[in-house]
């Protein structure tokens, strides 16, 4: 319904690069008071720096066009939009755990009040706010006691609070129960009688149709179609999502499936009520696909150690393992190349030499227990021209290289630990296409030697290239198993938002 | 009934009081000159400095930062008021009890922001700012003074040791005051609820505008402001100051401050826990001594004590911390 | 070659710095360069430089120790009071060595396994052994120790004191320790990137425990040298180690927060305190003086080192397009 067409929020011309790496190209988004806006794509479409540039918290490349309540500029700071009343309720929700309830939502209504804080003043105001929702919570009780739904519902709370004009939310339903989002749906009405603007990002396509006006698509970085909800019907978005884009050679291991290496039977990973089995053969690449929240890392961490499953067994070539730790995981033979490479993988400040050999310590040894520098010279540099990895300087700081070049470092880094079972999880990640390549091949390579691989990818095309199966998650538990022969990248995404549902 | 019991005893402040108040019993039982009047009130006086620092101290861990040099810092408010009062010998309008008190506090301010200033805008980490500074304090405390004591501080200032309104003698007013001071800027001032947001989310507070070199600063200003404070209270109480004055007293105070419920990764406030945990630490030291256990054993128990509660309270954190985690998990859809 | 000098930049800083410091102090006072304060110097590094050892390798794995002094403290009132009391000295030496053991065992336990912040944990750690040590001498100094003790604490090997040979044995020891181990590899990585060390299957909690306990051990050397010198042991004996030592090491390049620097770099932090410490103390300048310097210098060189890193950021960043905020993981969009 657009019954009130006033624009408050426009955004022409916006492109975005990281580190030579186009994420979005001259996107568009207008948001209009009153009105629902569906933000929609695929993981990596570039919704959320779309959403973090609109709020001032990322600085869009030269010559965007952003107009805010009539004025324009190039580019803005996040303070601006807050004070214009742009609200971001961003996904780690910037609440503050151990103030209250009452005390967060009134936070910058508080600040601004003045020097002194009246506590019933805002505990008054907050039961009202509360209550307006529908919202029953203890105005006193922590924020560390709520469950992260329960946190969504304060943060949107919060973000109604203040004289907000435009709301931003970025999978608000996604940790909800049935109940919240009804209340949720409720406060969206709120909003929007009153005439605020919403933005919101989503998968749910139930949610889309029942609560947007418009929708946009992102695909690439790029907007594919933008327009009123009811000009389209799930399979136009699906199509509009995946879209025909440049697809990958085809890097899948040819021949036989080999024995079964990596078993996992009725594994009860922490947060998930079903348990989960699968196989991991020999000579073959499985990947793992699903929407951001399906558990799929989850299982890496469970599988790797790191959150280890209360119940389940877990066996590498036949013979039952227990992995406790990490530490355990890697005695069993098991590998795992983590999603953040920053900040859970490279070593920065070291060289890559040493974020290379660390796995391969215990066989770098010379008589006197020592590691022998040129024993792991040699490694490193023949993994370095293996992987083609640049700069070819065994001594460069490993913080210092590409994403792609250091994705290459983690990779050598597993390789050379030489595990039955290699878990990679988003391999390549923002990298350029050209190594991008060059991995799926490295993998290929990995699993042809016997190794069992078990890729964790967003990217269909991807996926579609490599793999020899396919797993789809949702919710935690593995919904559908296919191959890239029987499967289009739409039947897959089509799975990834609806499989297994009744 | 046993939800109440488990609910009180869930707050910190509870828990300490009940064990203050079982130690007190077993040392009545032990030496029944524990519960004497002159005694009690004798804790409760000869403790008011170190409470003053760990009441400081609580509130500079909320942004998780530590102090160490508060020690050096009371020695030298100590010096300079005690050679101060000494020199003048009468009270008068420029040098009495008010206007030293306000010297102290503002020395110390003046110090404390010297470290802020580190700590804040050149964004060195506490621990070495303040080790730093209290070494430098120390030794320029030492060289001027050639390690000389000041003692003979006149009887306006030190009688407020025991003399006061009502017979609560002033050093304890001074207290109470210090904590209703301290009491509202934490609840009820906009910079005090900053201090907590701090605290509690560092990287969100400056999302919403906190500036947080600011509130950074203010910490330390506080605390210097208050070992300034105890420096005079040094002052009355011992009747004298010297350059050592008070070596080592920042681990009493942190030990005080986390027994009374502060949190070593920051976030929580428990003024009254504070003062409870100074008590305990004091009722203990007394309780020692009442019982004929020689001087050197205090050092052990009080240390002992300390490790017990932080252990206990790391990993009280720790569980709460992973259970956080799980639940703030974007959970898996029903 | 010129990698070799450009990857450490700063111990031939530090090493031109305590030249030029020589030469300097040499010139104002005569008689430094004599053999006599030569000697005198050397000794006065020892003990600094072993705490300067242990603490280094703690901090390089993102912690501090600052309850070293008090174990130094502990041991030695422990031997002290064993041997006073009848007991053969080997034994004494030997449970003097347990207690070392179970002190750094201790902390490692708080820090590695417990997770107590380090900071918090050893602060505890010190009022405790400093406390026992106390109970242990009734808080006097405790004196009478056999002959043959001061066999650590006064030996000469020719004309160079055998505790210098130790300090020079144990520095190199500990670099060789932290460069070529395993184990030395492991405390750099989890000093640089706990969270990375973890997800690289390295044994966090197991590698901070022998951290810890192998800097026990290095204040176990402290104590014997220290109260075998004087044939004393006092509870304070260490005390005013924890500061310098913690000087030393960042002075000499390695970061508080771990992961970086090197062991030689402390070293010559300890070289250079050393020389302005004798070389303050021969131009009368008093004890008290040359902490102030000490505590000064620290923070004036950690300021300096900060604000240079920032403006060499500022020149970097606006030579590429500015950015509001720099994000640190890309997330998936």
């Amino acid at each position: 319904m657009t019954h009130d067409a006033h624009s408050l929020v426009a955004l022409e011309r916006v492109s975005k690069t990281y580190s030579g790496i186009r994420v979005l190209t001259a996107a568009h988004l207008e948001i209009r008071a009153g009105e629902v806006l569906a933000l929609v794509g695929e993981n990596g479409a570039g919704k959320s720096t779309l959403m973090k540039i609109l709020a001032g918290a990322e600085r869009p490349d030269a010559g965007a066009a952003m107009t805010y309540f009539g004025q324009t500029y190039e580019a803005v700071t996040p303070q601006q939009t807050l004070d214009w009343g742009v609200s971001v309720i961003y996904q780690d929700l910037s609440l503050f755990p151990n103030l209250s309830v009452a005390e967060n939502l009134a936070f910058s209504r508080a600040r601004q009040a003045g020097t002194v804080y009246r506590p019933g003043q805002w505990r008054t105001e907050a039961v009202a706010l509360l209550e307006r929702l529908g919202l029953s919570f203890d105005p006193d009780a922590l924020v560390e006691t709520l469950s992260f739904g329960q946190r969504q519902m304060i943060a949107i709370a919060r973000a109604v609070a203040s004289d907000v004009r435009v709301i931003i939310m970025d999978e608000p339903t996604s940790a909800l129960s049935a109940v919240e989002v009804d209340i949720l749906y409720g406060i969206i009405d709120q909003l929007r009688t009153a005439g605020v603007g919403i933005v919101f990002i989503s998968h749910k396509f139930d949610e889309v149709f029942r609560i947007a006006d418009r929708v946009t698509v992102l695909r690439d970085g790029q907007v594919i179609t933008s327009g009123p909800i009811a000009d389209y019907t799930e399979d136009d978005l699906i199509a509009a999502m995946v879209g025909r884009r440049t697809e990958y050679d085809a890097a899948r291991v040819e021949g036989e499936q080999g024995p079964v290496v990596l078993s996992v039977r009725d594994l009860m990973v922490d947060g998930v009520d079903q348990p989960l089995s699968l196989d991991v053969h020999a000579n073959e690449v499985v990947a793992i696909t699903g929407l951001v929240g399906s558990g799929r890392t989850e299982l890496a961490h469970t599988l790797f150690g790191i959150t280890p499953a209360a119940h389940g067994h877990i066996a590498i070539d036949g013979v039952p393992v227990t992995v406790g730790s990490p530490a355990q995981a890697v005695a069993h033979g098991i590998g795992y190349v983590p999603e953040d490479r920053r900040l859970q993988g490279i070593f920065a400040g070291h060289t890559l030499s040493t974020n290379v050999a660390i796995s391969a310590f215990d066989r770098l040894l010379d008589p006197l227990r020592r590691i022998d520098p040129r024993r792991e010279a040699a490694l490193v540099a023949q993994y370095i021209s293996d992987l083609d990895i640049r700069p070819a300087r065994a001594t460069a700081d490993a913080g210092t290289l590409s994403g792609g070049n250091q994705q290459k470092v983690l990779l050598a880094r597993w390789m050379a630990a030489k595990p039955r079972v290699l878990i990679v999880d988003e391999p390549t990640n923002g990298i350029d296409v050209g190594a991008k390549r060059e991995i799926h091949r490295l993998l290929q390579r990995l699993a042809a030697s016997g190794t069992a691989v078990l890729v964790i990818s967003s990217e269909l095309p991807e996926v579609l290239a490599i793999a020899n199966r396919i797993l789809v998650m949702r919710h935690g538990r593995i919904v559908a198993q296919t191959t890239p022969e029987e499967s289009t990248q739409e039947s897959i995404l089509a799975l990834e938002l609806n499989g297994g549902a009744q | 009934m046993s939800a109440i019991i488990s609910r009180v005893l869930q707050r910190r402040e509870a828990v300490l009081a009940l064990v203050i108040a079982v130690v007190c019993v077993v040392v009545t039982l032990i030496s029944p000159q524990f519960v004497s009047g002159t005694n009690v009130v004798n804790i409760l006086t000869s403790n008011v400095v170190l409470a003053v620092l760990a009441l400081g101290m609580a509130v500079v861990l909320v942004p998780a930062h530590i102090d160490v040099s508060v020690g050096a810092q009371l020695a030298v408010v100590a010096i300079v008021v005690s050679d101060l009062v000494i020199a003048v010998g009468e009270a008068s309008v420029l040098v009495n009890p008010i206007t030293m008190v306000i010297l102290g506090v503002l020395m110390g301010a003046v110090l404390g922001a010297l470290n802020g200033v580190l700590v804040s805008w050149v964004r060195l980490p506490a621990i070495i700012v303040t080790l730093g500074m209290s070494s430098i304090l120390r030794g320029v405390l030492f060289a001027t003074t050639k390690g000389t004591w000041s003692s003979g501080v006149p009887g306006w200032l030190s009688s407020l040791q025991v003399k006061g309104p009502l017979g609560v003698p002033w050093v304890l007013v001074i207290l109470a005051v210090t904590v209703a001071a301290l009491w509202f800027f934490m609840h009820r001032t906009t910079a005090g609820r900053n201090v907590m947001a701090l605290g509690g989310n560092r990287e969100a507070a400056a999302r919403l505008g906190v500036k947080v070199g600011r509130v950074d600063m203010t910490v330390f200003v506080i605390m210097g402001a208050l070992s300034g404070l105890a420096g005079v209270l040094y002052v009355i109480k011992m009747g004298s100051a010297q350059p050592g004055a008070a070596v080592g007293i920042e681990m009493s105070a942190i030990a005080a401050a986390i027994l009374g419920g502060a949190s070593v990764f920051g976030g929580r406030i428990h003024l009254a826990g504070t003062l409870l945990g100074v008590l305990l630490l004091g009722v203990i030291e007394n309780a020692l001594v009442l019982s004929g256990v020689p001087v050197y054993w205090q050092g052990l128990v009080s240390g002992l004590i300390v490790v017990t509660a932080v252990t206990a309270a790391v990993i009280q954190d720790r569980r709460a911390a992973r259970a956080q985690r799980i639940a703030a998990m974007a959970p898996k859809e029903q | 070659m010129k990698q070799f000098m450009s990857r450490h930049a700063t111990e031939w800083v530090l090493l031109g710095l305590l030249v030029v410091l020589f030469f300097a102090v040499s010139t104002l006072s005569p008689n430094f360069l004599s053999s006599n304060n030569i000697f005198q110097l050397a000794r006065q590094m020892v003990e600094l430089s072993i705490i300067t050892s242990a603490m280094a390798c703690i901090i390089i794995s993102g912690g501090i120790d600052l309850s070293l002094g008090a174990q130094v403290g502990l041991t030695a009132v422990t031997m002290a009071v064993l041997a006073v009391n009848g007991c053969p000295l080997a034994v004494a030496m030997l449970v003097g060595l347990l207690v070392a053991l179970a002190a750094g065992a201790i902390n490692g336990v708080l820090v590695g396994y417990v997770g107590v912040p380090p900071l918090v944990a050893t602060l505890g750690t010190s009022l405790v052994f400093a406390g026992a040590a106390t109970v242990m001498s009734r808080g006097r100094a405790v004196s009478g120790f056999p002959k043959e003790y001061l066999v650590f604490g006064q030996t000469m090997w020719g004309p160079v004191p055998a505790q210098v040979v130790a300090m020079l044995a144990i520095a190199a020891l500990t670099w060789l320790l932290m460069t070529s181990t395993r184990w030395g590899r492991k405390v750099y990585l989890i000093g640089a990137n706990p969270i990375a060390a973890r997800f690289a299957g390295i044994r966090v909690p197991r590698v901070l425990l022998t951290t810890y306990v192998f800097a026990a051990l290095l204040a176990f050397v402290v104590a014997v040298i220290l109260s075998s010198r004087t044939a004393t042991a006092r509870v304070d004996l260490g005390d005013a180690y924890v500061l310098s030592a913690i000087s030393a090491v960042v002075f000499g390049g390695i970061s508080i927060m771990g992961g970086r620097g090197n062991v030689l770099g402390a070293f010559l932090g300890v070289a250079i305190f050393t020389v302005i410490q004798n070389g303050l103390g021969l131009a009368g300048v008093s004890v008290f003086i040359q902490t102030v310097v000490i505590g000064a210098i620290l923070i004036v060189v950690l300021t300096a080192r900060e604000l240079f890193a920032r403006a060499r950021a500022l020149r970097t960043t606006s030579a590429l397009q500015p950015s509001a905020v720099a994000t640190t993981k890309e997330e998936s969009l």
